[in-house]
């Protein structure tokens, strides 16, 4: 248990840490265009990186349950734009793909 | 522009439920006391990083390794915390408070659209996730066993479901936007596969990425 104690003190530490140093230190320097720019990328290609490739693997490992969820994920984004339908229909779609044997 | 970050918050809200519903499940079936999985949900605030730290513990791994690992992971909110800084409008919010719930998808929702972001908007957003996240563990941890098997594994995609709600509306907007979206995947996937550990990997290649785009006007105009 104190290690799982250390674990959490330790994780929350190095998780806030980096979320907070740049909002805080200032820098003296203004930025230039190329680093802006650069900034002004960096939500989409987050997204992107964090999709690709885990995302491919994120049920069981499969490449083919987790498109299907992806597909669904897309449709369902595409027509409806509501992030919580996105979330249960694409989890319903992996549900059903297991249930039908996939 | 901005949406609206009530709107943007319930809908991370219902995300991240049913994603810590999952984490509390997970939390549960490796034996954690229900107020270490709640504790994780309520200081660390990071999904990836605490299913990472519960299959780590369940492994028998030693603390200094699974913070270590954390560091990795969670660096990637350097360059998120980065990008947000010159952007935030607003004073009367302590940035000590707003840091504490940069996660993917609040950085995502809110900066994925183009222009300031209003500091009471971002906290609003923040707290309605961090209220989801916190809310979804103990649920999880609580209904640990009685979701049926099925849903159980399928909850694997949901964390990925919530990135394609928040990548796709910008994309349908911008299409060029696709481009550099795609190519940090690909170099993220390139890294892992030459063995860089994940956390490192998406460092490198959201950054990389960003970084090459960003050498003409063309890739970041809106």
């Amino acid at each position: 248990m104190t290690n799982v104690v250390l674990v959490i003190a330790g994780m929350t530490a190095v998780t806030y840490l980096p979320r907070l140093i740049p909002l805080v230190v200032s820098t003296r320097r203004r930025l230039g265009h190329w680093e802006q720019r650069a900034l002004r990328l960096v939500p989409i290609t987050a997204v992107g990186a964090l999709l690709i490739p885990d995302g491919l693997t994120s049920v069981d490992s499969r490449l083919d349950l987790s498109a299907i969820g992806l597909v669904a994920a897309i449709a369902i984004t595409v027509v409806l734009r509501q992030p919580f339908l996105v979330v249960v229909g694409s989890v319903a779609a992996v549900s059903l793909a297991i249930v039908l044997g996939v | 522009m901005q949406r609206d970050p009530v709107a943007t918050g319930l809908a991370i809200l219902f995300g991240y439920f049913s994603i810590a519903v999952a984490f509390g499940v997970a939390g549960r079936s490796v034996g954690l006391p229900a107020v270490a999985v709640a504790s994780f949900s309520i200081f660390v605030f990071a999904g990836a990083s605490q299913f990472m730290a519960v299959t780590l513990l369940a492994q028998g791994a030693g603390a200094f390794s699974i913070i270590l690992a954390t560091l990795v992971l969670n660096s990637r909110h350097l360059v998120m915390s980065m990008s947000l800084r010159g952007r935030l409008s607003g004073e009367r919010i302590p940035r000590t408070v707003l840091a504490f719930g940069i996660t993917d998808e609040v950085f995502g929702a809110t900066a994925t659209i183009p222009g300031e972001i209003e500091e009471r908007a971002l906290l609003t957003t923040e707290a309605l996730a961090y209220a989801g996240w916190v809310g979804g563990t103990v649920a999880g941890f609580v209904a640990g066993g009685f979701l049926p098997e099925v849903v159980e594994r399928s909850m694997g995609i949901a964390l990925y479901a919530m990135f394609v709600a928040l990548i796709v509306p910008p994309v349908l907007r911008f299409p060029r936007y696709a481009v550099p979206a795609i190519a940090a995947g690909a170099i993220n996937w390139a890294l892992q596969g030459v063995g860089l550990p994940v956390g490192f990997a998406l460092l490198g290649s959201i950054a990389s990425t960003a970084a090459l785009f960003a050498i003409g006007p063309k890739w970041s105009e809106t």
